[in-house]
C-alpha cells in the first residue's frame, strides 16, 4: 500500500459520519456500531428478519456457505453483521434461534464472527439509512418483504464499500468481499505484494 | 493571444493559490447538517439540500475555468525504438511491451482474424508491425490540399478522393506517455476548510488531456500509486481488449500497466472493392472527442467520484482540414500542427510544469483557445473537512450538491465575441443534464421568479451541435438545448459574437450562463419534484426533440458563467471567426448497416432485480461471456460484412439507464416508447409494466443526422426500447457493455461480450480458452497449466485469484427468472 498522506487533513469517511449507536446482538451483548462493529474491521453487512420467507434464507445460507472460505483470508478481522428489519419482533433470543439454523449461534474457532443485531427501532432505522440500505421507493422501503438481497461489503477504515448481490455464486462473492474489504494487498488480491 | 483569452490559459496552480486564499478568509468550518433522526446524515457534517440545488454559494463564478493541460509524451519512436526498450528511464526501468495485460499479442504479433485484411499471422515483432501498414490500408492525408476531397453541392456529399494518403497504422511514430495515478490534495470548494484528497491521473482532476492523431499509435503507462485497484477505460475508442479497461484487467496498487491505443480507423467492406481489396478504412468512424476513466470492478463509481477521469481529443486529417480552412473555430496553422509529431521537439515543454506543453501557438499540439473541453460533474463536498463524500444513498446513483466544470466548482470563463467550440462531457456518476444557454437577464429572472418550460425554451440561446460522443456529425444542427446522459459528449459551436451583436459595445462585457434545467433529485433519473418516487413523464423522450412536452427546473442550475468581451479589430483580423453555420455539411454520412449484414439479433433487458441491477435477469460475472459476436472480417457471407442487431430494452420501474457498449460505435435503428406505461407507473410505486401497453415508434422524432451518426452510449429512458446495429471489428477478446449510471454498473448491470475470430468458437464451452486476455495472448493456451485457470496468465501477477475451471463452468447460461431449486 502507498504510504498515507500527512495526517493533517481530516477524513470524511462513512465511518466518520455514522452515529455510534448502541445495538444488541444475538448473544444478548450490547455492542456499539462504530466502536465495536466497524472501526478497524472488515465487514459484510446485510439486512434480514427472522420470519422472512423471501430472500433472507437464501442470503443467510450464502453467507454460511462463504464463511469458511473467508476465515483463512481474514481470520478474526472480518465480521458478518446481519441486522433485523423488525426490531420490535426480533429479540436477541429469536435471533439466536435463527442464527442456530446457520451454525452461527455460538462463537466458532475457525470461522469469522457472525453477529445478528437488533436494537431500538430508532437505532435500527438510523443505522439502516446511514448505511444506505434503503429503497428510494417509499412503498418498497416500508415493506420488509421487498428488501434488497444485497451484501454491503466494506473496509470502514479505508472507506472502501461495495454492494454485492447475495445471489452471486460463492467464488465471485469471496473474490469481491476480499478485494473490497481487505486490509493488505495479499488479503485483497490473493497475491504477495 | 489577447488578454481576453488569458484566463482560459491560467494554470491549475494559479487557481489553487486563489482557492486557498479564499478558504483562508472563509469562516472556518461552520458545521452544517441537521441532526434529526430521519436524516441519514444525522450527526454528520454534510447536508445535501436537494430541493434547492439551483441555489448558488456566494463565491460562485469567482474561480476561473481551467482548461486541462496537454500531457507530453516521454518518448517518441518507431516500433524497434520502443519495443522492449526502457523508454521511461531514468525513473522507470521496465521496458515497453513487458507490462501489458497478459502478453498483448496485438502489440508484436498478428491475430489470426487479420488474415482477412491481408495480414500475415506468422510474422512477429517489427516485421508484423510493418506488415500492418499494408493490411490496415491508407487514409487520406490532407497537408492543406483540399483537392483530396470532392464536395458535391448537388448531392450534398463529401467524398474522399484518396490521392494523398498515409498508413492507417503507424502513419507517425509511436508516442509513449506515462501517467501516475496518485492521490493529490486539491481544494474543491473555497468555503471548505481543507483541500480534498482526490484520486487523480497525474495530480489533476480531471486528468491531463491527451491530444492524439489518427494513424499515430500511443502507449500510455499507468502507474497506480493509489490505495485502490484501477482499470483504465478509453471511452469511445476502438482499442485492443487489454487496453480497453476490462473490469478485472486491473492495475493493482503499486503496479503499472501499458495501455496500447493504436488510433486506427476500423475497416469495413466496401460495395465496390478497390485495388487494395474488399476492405477500406471507415473514415466516418474516426474519433474526435473521447475520454478516459476508471473501470475497476465493483468500485468504478467510487473511484470515478474521487476524481479518476480525463478528456482526450483525437484529430483525423479531415477534422484538421475543417480547422485549417476555418470552418471550425481555430487559430489557423497552429491549430493543425503538432511539434512532436515525428519526434520530441525542443523548447515546447513548460519549464514551470515539466511533462506538459507550453500553452502557446506552435508549442502545444493543435493549439486552440477557441476549443474548450468541459467536463461536467457533481459531487458532495463536506464543508468541514473539504473531502468528497460518497454518500450512502449512492447505490441508486450518486448525485452531488457542488457542480464542477473541469474540476472547478461554478467557474467563470472569459471569452471573446466569436464562435467557440465547446466539447462537453457528462462526466457525472448518475446525473442527466439538459443544457441551455441563458443571458444574464433571463437567468436572474429564472432565479427570482422561476421560468416555465415554454419561457425557458423561448429564452434559450441557440447553438449548433456538430457531434455526439466520439464522432462528428455529417452536418451542424441548430438547437436550443441538448440532453446529455452520463458519458455522452456533445460537440457544440456557441456563437458568443452573435449573442452580443445587438448589444452596443459601450454596454461592456455581456454575461451568459450554461445552465442545467433537468429536474433530478436521485439516481433514478429526472423527475418533477423532490418528493416524487420517479416520474417518467418528466422527460418522455431522452432526446432533444421539439414538440414533446417535458418538465424543466423553473430555477435552472447554473454551471458555467461566460463573460463575453469584445475583441479588438486587430485581433479579429489576425484570427478570423469560424465560418460554420447551421446546416453546414461537415462529413459524409456513415453508411447504414444493411439488413443483409445482420447475422444475429440479441435482446438485452436492463432492470432492477433483487435490490441490485441485472441484464436479462443475471448479474455481471467477469468469467463468462454473455455474447460471442463474430469478428467482422471472418463473417463474410456472400461477400458481405457481418453485423449484429441488439435490442436494448428498459425493464421499467422508472429508472434511466444509459447503455454504453465498448469497442464499437453503434447506429440507432429505431427507438420505441411505451407512453401509456408511463402513466401506469405511479409517482410512488415504480413497478415495471409488462407486457408493454402500446409502444410507439418515435424514431422519426430523432433528427436523421443524429440517428445515422455514431453513438457509444444510448440512453434508455423509462419504458423505451432502442434497436442498434454494430459490427465487431479488429480486436478479439473480452469487452463489456453496461449501464453508465456507474452505481448500476458496479451493482452488476454489466455483461461481457467476447469477440471471437472463429464463428464456431463458443467461449463458454471451454472457459479456460477465453477470458481475461488469454484469447488475445496465447490463443487460449496456457502451457504452464494445461487445464488452465481462468484469468490472466500468471506471467507477472495474476490480477485476481484464479477461478478453477470447474467453477467457471457452472451457471453459464441461466434461464431467465428464478433458478429452479437444486
Ligand atoms: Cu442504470
Amino acid at each position: 500500500m502507498p504510504p498515507p498522506l500527512a495526517g493533517s487533513i481530516p477524513t470524511s469517511r462513512l465511518l466518520d459520519r455514522l452515529p455510534d449507536l448502541a445495538l444488541l446482538n444475538h448473544r444478548g451483548e450490547t455492542v456499539r456500531l462504530v466502536g465495536d462493529l466497524l472501526a478497524g474491521r472488515a465487514v459484510v453487512i446485510t439486512a434480514m428478519y427472522t420470519t422472512c420467507r423471501g430472500s433472507c434464507p437464501v442470503t443467510s445460507q450464502r453467507l454460511a456457505d462463504v464463511r469458511g472460505a473467508l476465515w483463512p483470508i481474514f481470520g478474526r478481522r472480518l465480521s458478518i453483521l446481519s441486522f433485523t428489519l423488525e426490531p420490535e419482533v426480533d429479540t436477541p433470543e429469536k435471533l439466536r434461534d435463527y442464527a442456530a439454523a446457520y451454525g452461527a449461534d455460538a462463537r466458532a474457532e475457525n470461522l469469522p464472527d457472525w453477529q445478528f443485531l437488533t436494537g431500538s427501532p430508532t437505532a435500527i432505522e438510523r443505522m439502516r439509512r446511514g448505511l444506505g440500505l434503503f429503497d428510494l421507493d417509499p412503498a418498497v422501503d416500508r415493506d420488509p418483504a421487498r428488501h434488497a438481497a444485497v451484501l454491503l461489503c466494506g473496509n470502514p477504515d479505508h472507506d472502501r464499500w461495495s454492494l454485492l448481490p447475495s445471489g452471486l455464486r460463492a467464488g465471485l462473492l469471496v473474490e469481491g468481499i476480499r478485494r473490497i474489504a481487505g486490509f493488505t494487498f495479499e488479503q485483497r488480491y490473493g497475491i504477495r505484494a | 493571444m489577447s488578454a481576453v483569452h488569458e484566463p482560459l490559459l491560467a494554470s491549475r496552480r494559479d487557481v489553487l493559490k486563489s482557492a486557498f486564499a479564499g478558504a483562508a478568509t472563509a469562516a472556518l468550518a461552520t458545521p452544517v447538517g441537521d441532526a434529526s433522526a430521519a436524516d441519514p446524515f444525522a450527526g454528520a457534517t454534510v447536508a445535501f439540500d436537494k430541493a434547492n440545488q439551483s441555489r448558488l454559494p456566494p463565491w460562485a463564478f469567482t474561480q476561473p475555468l481551467v482548461v486541462p493541460r496537454i500531457l507530453r509524451p516521454r518518448a517518441i519512436g518507431q516500433f524497434p525504438d520502443i519495443d522492449g526498450q526502457p523508454v521511461f528511464l531514468p525513473d522507470d526501468p521496465v521496458p515497453v511491451g513487458r507490462t501489458f495485460h497478459g502478453i498483448a499479442r496485438e502489440w508484436s504479433e498478428t491475430p489470426a482474424a487479420w488474415e482477412a485484411y491481408g495480414c500475415n499471422p506468422t510474422l512477429t515483432g517489427a516485421a508484423a508491425w510493418e506488415d500492418r501498414q499494408k493490411c490496415f490500408r491508407q487514409i487520406p492525408r490532407l497537408d492543406g490540399i483540399a483537392a483530396h476531397f470532392a464536395i458535391d453541392p448537388q448531392q450534398d456529399s463529401i467524398k474522399y478522393l484518396g490521392t494523398g494518403s498515409m498508413p492507417n497504422w503507424n502513419a507517425f511514430p509511436i508516442k509513449c506517455y506515462r501517467i501516475p495515478m496518485v492521490e493529490a490534495l486539491l481544494p474543491l470548494r473555497p468555503d471548505a476548510a481543507f483541500p480534498a484528497r482526490v484520486f487523480t491521473y497525474g495530480g489533476t482532476a480531471p486528468g491531463p488531456m491527451l491530444r492524439m492523431r489518427i494513424g499515430q499509435p500511443v502507449v500510455v503507462r499507468f502507474d497506480n500509486r493509489l490505495d485502490t485497484e484501477t482499470s483504465v477505460h478509453f471511452h469511445g475508442g476502438h482499442n485492443p481488449s487489454h487496453a480497453d479497461g476490462f473490469p478485472v484487467f486491473y492495475v493493482l496498487p503499486g503496479k503499472q500497466r501499458d495501455y496500447f491505443w493504436p488510433n486506427i480507423v476500423p475497416l469495413e467492406r466496401v460495395p465496390e472493392p478497390g485495388p487494395q481489396g474488399p476492405y477500406a478504412p471507415a473514415l466516418t468512424e474516426a474519433q474526435s472527442t473521447v475520454w478516459y476513466h476508471d473501470h475497476a470492478m465493483d468500485i468504478t463509481a467510487f473511484n470515478a467520484s474521487k476524481g479518476l477521469s480525463g478528456m482526450m481529443q483525437v484529430f483525423s486529417d479531415w477534422e484538421l482540414h475543417l480547422l485549417r480552412t476555418g470552418v471550425l473555430p481555430s487559430v489557423g496553422e497552429a491549430s493543425v500542427t503538432d511539434p512532436d509529431q515525428d519526434g520530441l521537439a525542443a523548447g515546447v515543454e513548460d519549464p514551470a510544469r515539466p511533462g506538459y506543453y507550453l500553452r502557446e501557438p506552435g508549442k502545444e499540439p493543435f493549439f486552440n483557445p477557441f476549443d474548450i473541453p468541459l467536463v461536467l460533474q457533481d459531487k458532495i463536498i463536506d464543508r468541514n473537512t473539504g473531502q468528497i463524500v460518497y454518500d450512502p444513498e449512492a447505490h441508486n446513483g450518486y448525485l452531488g450538491d457542488t457542480f464542477f466544470a473541469n474540476g472547478v466548482a461554478w467557474p467563470v470563463a472569459r471569452v471573446g465575441d466569436r464562435k467557440y467550440r465547446l466539447r462537453i462531457l457528462d462526466g457525472a456518476n448518475a446525473r442527466v443534464y439538459r443544457l441551455r444557454i441563458l443571458s444574464e437577464a433571463d437567468f436572474i429572472r429564472s432565479q427570482q421568479a422561476g421560468l416555465s418550460a415554454d419561457e425557458l425554451a423561448a429564452a434559450a440561446r441557440p447553438f449548433l451541435q456538430i457531434g455526439k460522443d466520439s464522432w462528428m456529425w455529417s452536418q451542424a444542427l441548430e438547437r436550443t438545448s441538448v440532453v446529455l446522459a452520463m458519458a455522452n459528449r456533445a460537440d457544440l459551436i456557441v456563437d458568443f459574437g452573435g449573442m452580443v451583436r445587438d448589444v452596443p459595445p459601450e454596454a461592456g462585457p455581456q454575461v451568459f450562463y450554461l445552465v442545467n434545467t433537468m429536474p433530478q433529485f436521485d439516481g433514478r433519473g429526472p423527475k418533477g419534484k423532490l418528493d416524487d418516487g420517479g416520474d417518467p413523464r418528466v422527460l418522455p423522450l431522452p432526446f432533444d426533440v421539439p414538440g414533446r412536452p417535458l418538465v424543466e427546473l423553473d430555477r435552472p442550475i447554473a454551471l458555467v458563467k461566460f463573460v463575453v468581451e469584445r475583441e479588438t479589430a486587430e485581433f479579429k483580423r489576425a484570427h478570423p471567426d469560424a465560418s460554420i453555420v447551421a446546416g453546414k455539411r461537415l462529413m459524409e454520412n456513415r453508411r447504414r448497416i444493411p439488413d443483409a449484414d445482420v447475422v444475429a439479433v440479441r435482446e438485452f433487458v436492463f432492470e432492477r432485480g433483487k435490490g441490485a441491477w441485472q441484464i436479462n435477469g443475471r448479474f455481471y460475472d467477469p468469467t463468462i461471456a454473455n455474447a460471442a459476436p463474430q469478428i467482422a472480417s471472418t463473417g463474410q457471407r456472400d461477400g458481405r460484412d457481418c453485423a449484429e442487431e441488439w435490442v436494448l430494452r428498459n425493464g421499467g420501474g422508472g429508472w434511466w439507464h444509459p447503455i454504453h457498449i465498448h469497442l464499437e460505435s453503434h447506429q440507432l435503428v429505431s427507438y420505441e416508447k411505451d407512453f401509456p406505461a408511463d402513466d401506469r407507473i405511479g409517482p410512488v410505486d415504480a413497478v415495471p409494466v409488462r407486457p408493454p401497453i402500446a409502444p410507439v415508434d418515435v424514431t422519426a422524432d430523432i433528427p436523421n443526422t443524429e440517428l445515422v451518426a455514431n453513438h457509444d452510449t444510448t440512453i434508455l429512458g423509462p419504458n423505451t426500447t432502442a434497436r442498434i446495429r454494430m459490427r465487431f471489428r479488429t480486436w478479439p477478446g473480452p469487452f463489456v457493455f453496461h449501464c453508465h449510471n456507474l452505481e448500476h454498473e458496479d451493482m452488476r448491470m454489466m455483461f461481457n461480450f467476447e469477440v471471437v475470430p472463429d464463428p464456431a468458437q463458443d467461449p463458454n464451452v471451454a472457459p479456460a480458452a477465453r477470458s481475461h486476455g488469454n484469447a488475445v495472448t496465447l490463443g487460449g493456451r496456457d502451457p504452464a497449466a494445461p487445464a488452465g485457470p481462468v484469468g490472466e496468465l500468471p506471467w507477472e501477477q495474476p490480477p485476481v485469484p484464479p477461478t478453477p475451471v470447474r467453477e467457471a463452468g457452472e451457471f453459464l447460461i441461466d434461464p431467465r427468472g428464478p433458478r429452479p431449486p437444486r
